[in-house]
């Protein structure tokens, strides 16, 4: 008998190495490819000066002077408090690289507990928490300082509790996790309408509905509106229902909400965990009937529609179309161990699933490397860097910086001066104007309409930085001729300044 | 009356809220009416602006003094179109002749509001819904945007939803009463004069009522015959066209008050709306159809603002339901039930305070105010301006606004429409000049709101162009309002 218990306990403990080992692995390489680039993200710099704001102040910068000269930011600002709280401990730079690094590699952990509750086979749910830390996707959007770092585990943690709702202490964890989502990003929609998804199959096929399962969603439904109603409201007023596309310049929407295709699918979440994924969503429907599965089924669906129809970023919708296709094929790989296990040749299982893994790191390896080739998104370069910080130290503290879209939020944190435009959008009137202006203010010839749409949007300097020369392939401005331009600052990058002249 | 149309109603079955059965509720309930919707006059009275949100009510206001002068008026004097005579302009030039135009502005729409609540309180009880029920229904009815928008101001179809809830509550108790029945049809005549839409709307929902009464359909056509015959004799040998109004395509601004829509639902009453309505359905199978002719109402109701009107107080009765249901419901979570209540009702609270604000900031204040009765001052002629300020230029300046919130009952509107947008958008004199010589006009009024929606608040277009050309004189300038006056060849 006690060896028996022994022996339980030291295969309990194996299988937590096997899942610790996975974690440090995600963990490592994504530190690795974080720690290999230089300086941070043009996102990240948004995070930096909220997070310095949180610990100056203790509250988030919800009324910010130098974002579009002037603007009121709304947020949920979970995220930045826990950037905060880590900052008092080590270095804020390494902060922004590790924490939500950490956060994406505790994926690994959730679809693991999610995988074994669904298949009760640690080996199935092994092999789905190796494929959820290394699925192409999750690299592509390796943004060093993402919100959805922090709300991916918790959204897919919040449906591990909710079938796990029956059991104690399970229903107080849902509802902390349910606050603290609300106070991290408002993507509780997705499994909101997943759980809606999910009650509607389980009353097509006359199942059973979990009374404490529909008391959570339906606590989580009224929470999650009216929340995000009190919040967004301005946002509502002002955008209609054009606020689901966050207020994105038309020219920039189709980079954000992409068409789906096949083969952007494969090469994001890759080849085994689709078709295994597919062929889990084929048995739960016409063989078993399994209720933790229809819940990532319906999951996968809403995420693959929301994608569709472009409701959602498209590197997100495919990031939860991927971690919900893995935590099927965990159902389709169980099925397919079990079913070999019962043959005469049972040890070809422990194969079956080494070829998997095998297989999938061969299938995923490819589109993986490419894509850290491909996909990244340079960092600000030093140049550029030091041209914001010439200007913090040479011009007045109220001057306007005319940059790239992208870089709105570098202007703000390196220069700290205002910047016309970054990358939050919402709550900001002719959006698409702006834009359009920005881009006309790199590019236009004619002195007299460059003067007059800097005079509108009070410019006093423009910074042509390395990234900005090679978008609009300029060596400099075309129409800033001495009289009304006077070049400031010239290495790697130029800074202008605006004379103020008058033209006719 | 009530104990007899009761034995002909099948109750509809659902479970009994904890709350006692009292008038001391309809009482709350009627006190929290009130509350509401004077507190939007209280507030823009306090914050020294003009009582009413801008809009309709400043056109029928405008008539009704036009009216009190001269009762047979045949043309509206600003707009210089024939004007159709209407029953509630007469309603109110009767009240002008009691009641100073403020007092008018107060008493009128919270008067009209209350009326209608209660009305449709005895509506709810003969239709068999429970006293509490029916006197819960009255709290939802006073957060409802919707509800709010239409007696906070002196609307036609506040007026109107008034008038047909009052007419459907006669017919259902004049069961052999002839004098009620009588004064049914008047009323009925009195509607189809007022808003077709609205009468097309009560006569559906008459007929509905008697099929769900199990009531011959005979009391439904008899009262509304001397209407239909009126409406034909009028829209044959009189200037009287009869028009369906309210109709537009589906868009959200237009649908829910969180995105700004004038008639619109609130979101969270929308989602009790379904929820209330799923149990109603699942718990009723003899009245599925009725049910199923309440959704189609709805979902008519996104097409149509008349339809919205009378639909934001059918969704009350499945809301009452919804929370009735969710307070009563065996929960296997007792702080995720007391979570979800407060969730609802704070949910409410919002709304109303939401709805509330919109009404209470909504132009025009002060300044506006002040700015045209300067132009009042000034010589006759046509003012360029936003569309949906047409009608307060009218009133305050007496002037002929381009636009209007009726222009788009003529014919020419497009036209007018489209040159009205090259004419804001255009910085060339020689394009502006023949737009402003092809409709005489003589001031342009621009507000601070018309400089952001239409120019982004940068001086371009017809902003520019006044600034800029000699043609154009300025009249008025204070807290970003600017009156000009296109005189071409003058300057002062």
């Amino acid at each position: 008998m006690k060896n028996t218990k022994t022996s339980k306990e030291h295969k309990i403990a194996k299988e937590h190495i096997i899942l610790a080992i996975i974690f440090a692995l995600v963990l490592a390489m994504r530190l690795f490819m974080v720690f290999s680039e230089k300086g941070l993200d043009y996102e990240a710099y948004n995070v930096l000066r909220q997070v310095e704001h949180i610990k100056e102040t203790g509250t988030p910068l919800f009324k910010d002077a130098l974002s579009y000269s002037g603007r009121t930011f709304v947020f949920p600002p979970l995220f930045y408090y826990l950037l905060a709280g880590f900052s008092f401990f080590m270095p804020l730079e390494l902060v922004i690289k590790i924490i939500p690094n950490l956060a994406f590699a505790s994926l690994v952990i959730a679809v693991y507990l999610i995988a074994k509750h669904l298949t009760k086979n640690k080996t199935a749910s092994l092999i789905a928490a190796f494929f959820s830390g290394f699925v192409p996707i999750i690299f592509y959007s390796i943004n060093q300082a993402s919100v959805y770092s922090l709300s991916l585990p918790l959204i897919f943690f919040l449906s591990y509790t909710f079938l796990r709702i029956e059991e104690k202490g399970f229903a107080t964890m849902s509802i902390v996790l349910i606050i603290l989502l609300l106070l991290t990003h408002s993507s509780v929609f997705i499994l909101l309408i997943s759980f809606i998804i999910y009650f509607i199959i389980l009353t097509l096929e006359k199942q059973d509905i979990n009374k404490k399962e529909l008391e959570i969603a339906l606590f989580l439904f009224f929470l999650t509106v009216w929340f995000n109603l009190l919040l967004y409201k301005k946002a509502f007023l002002l955008h209609g229902i054009k606020f689901i596309w966050q207020n994105i310049p038309a020219p920039l929407l189709s980079s954000y909400f992409e068409d789906i295709t096949f083969l952007g699918v494969i090469s994001a979440i890759g080849v085994l965990p689709l078709l295994l994924g597919v062929y889990a969503i084929y048995h739960v429907f016409f063989k078993t009937k399994n209720q933790a599965a229809t819940l990532y089924l319906g999951f996968a669906f809403i995420s693959f529609i929301m994608l569709w129809f472009k409701f959602i970023p498209f590197k997100v919708g495919l990031l939860f179309l991927s971690i919900n296709l893995i935590i099927l094929s965990a159902y389709g790989i169980k099925t397919i161990l079990v079913t070999i296990s019962k043959t005469k040749t049972p040890w070809l299982s422990n194969v079956i699933a080494l070829s998997l893994v095998v297989l999938f790191t061969l299938t995923s390896i490819v589109p993986f490397v490419l894509s850290t080739k491909t996909d990244a998104t340079p960092n600000p370069s030093d140049d550029d860097i030091n041209a914001l910080q010439w200007i913090r130290n040479n011009t007045a503290e109220r001057v306007v910086v005319l940059g790239r879209v992208e870089e709105g939020f570098l202007i703000n944190y390196a220069s700290e001066r205002r910047n016309v435009a970054d990358q939050n959008f919402l709550l900001i009137n002719n959006i698409d104007q702006r834009y359009e202006d920005i881009g006309l203010l790199f590019t236009l010839r004619l002195k007299s309409e460059a003067v007059r749409l800097m005079n509108d949007y009070k410019i006093n300097y423009i910074l042509l930085s390395n990234q900005t020369m090679k978008e609009y392939s300029i060596t400099g401005l075309f129409y800033a001729d001495p009289d009304c331009f006077d070049v400031v600052y010239r290495k790697e990058a130029i800074v202008y300044r605006f004379l103020r002249c008058d033209v006719e | 009356m009530t104990s007899k149309n009761d034995d002909l109603i099948e109750k509809i079955p659902f479970k009994r809220s904890r709350g006692k059965p009292g008038f001391k509720l309809l009482i709350l309930s009627l006190s929290l009416i009130v509350f509401v919707l004077s507190l939007v006059l209280v507030v823009r009275l306090v914050q020294h602006k003009p009582l009413l949100p801008a809009g309709e009510s400043y056109y029928n206001l405008r008539l009704a003094q036009e009216l009190k002068e001269n009762p047979l008026l045949i043309e509206d004097p600003i707009q210089n179109t024939p004007y159709q005579p209407n029953p509630y302009h007469y309603l109110l030039a009767l009240l002008l002749l009691m009641l100073s135009p403020s007092l008018v502005s107060i008493i009128t729409p919270i008067l009209l509001g209350l009326i209608s609540a209660i009305i449709f309180f005895k509506l709810l009880t003969l239709l068999g819904i429970r006293y509490e029920d029916a006197a819960y229904s009255l709290i939802i009815l006073a957060v409802s945007p919707a509800f709010i928008n239409l007696f906070t101001g002196l609307y036609l179809y506040g007026f109107v939803l008034f008038l047909s809830l009052l007419i459907i509550f006669l017919v259902i108790i004049s069961k052999k009463s002839k004098y009620t029945l009588a004064l049914s049809s008047l009323l009925l005549l009195v509607l189809t004069l007022t808003s077709l839409t609205g009468f097309i709307i009560t006569l559906v929902f008459l007929l509905i009522i008697c099929l769900a009464l199990k009531r011959k359909v005979r009391t439904v056509i008899m009262p509304s015959f001397p209407s239909i015959i009126a409406l034909a004799f009028l829209a044959f040998f009189s200037i009287y066209k009869p028009v369906l109004l309210g109709f537009h395509s589906f868009e959200f601004r237009n649908i829910l008050s969180v995105l700004g829509a004038d008639l619109g639902y609130d979101l969270f009453l929308i989602l009790l709306f379904f929820a209330g309505f799923i149990i109603v359905w699942s718990k009723n199978d003899e009245k599925r159809l009725l049910q199923l002719v309440v959704l189609i109402f709805f979902v008519i109701s996104f097409f149509n603002t008349v339809a919205r009107a009378y639909s934001s107080l059918v969704i009350t009765f499945y809301c009452v339901t919804a929370i009735t249901y969710f307070y009563n419901r065996k929960w296997e979570l007792e702080i995720i039930r007391t979570g979800t209540l407060l969730l609802i009702l704070s949910s409410l609270v919002f709304s109303l305070t939401s709805q509330v604000n919109l009404l209470i900031d909504a132009q025009p204040d002060k300044e506006i105010e002040n700015s045209l009765l300067f132009l009042k001052k000034l010589g006759a002629g046509i003012v360029l301006s936003a569309e949906d300020t047409g009608f307060v230029i009218e009133f305050y300046s007496g002037k002929q606004a381009l636009l209007d919130q009726n222009s788009f009952l003529n014919l020419n509107y497009n036209e007018a429409k489209n040159d009205t947008v090259r004419l804001f958008l255009t910085p060339r004199l020689s394009e502006a000049e023949p737009i402003l010589g092809k409709y005489n006009i003589r001031y342009i009024f621009i507000t601070p709101e018309m400089k952001q929606e239409i120019w982004s608040d940068r001086q371009e277009g017809l902003w520019f162009l006044v600034e800029n050309s000699d043609s154009f004189v300025r009249k008025y300038e204070y807290a970003s309002i600017e009156l000009w006056e296109y005189a071409p060849g003058r300057r002062t």
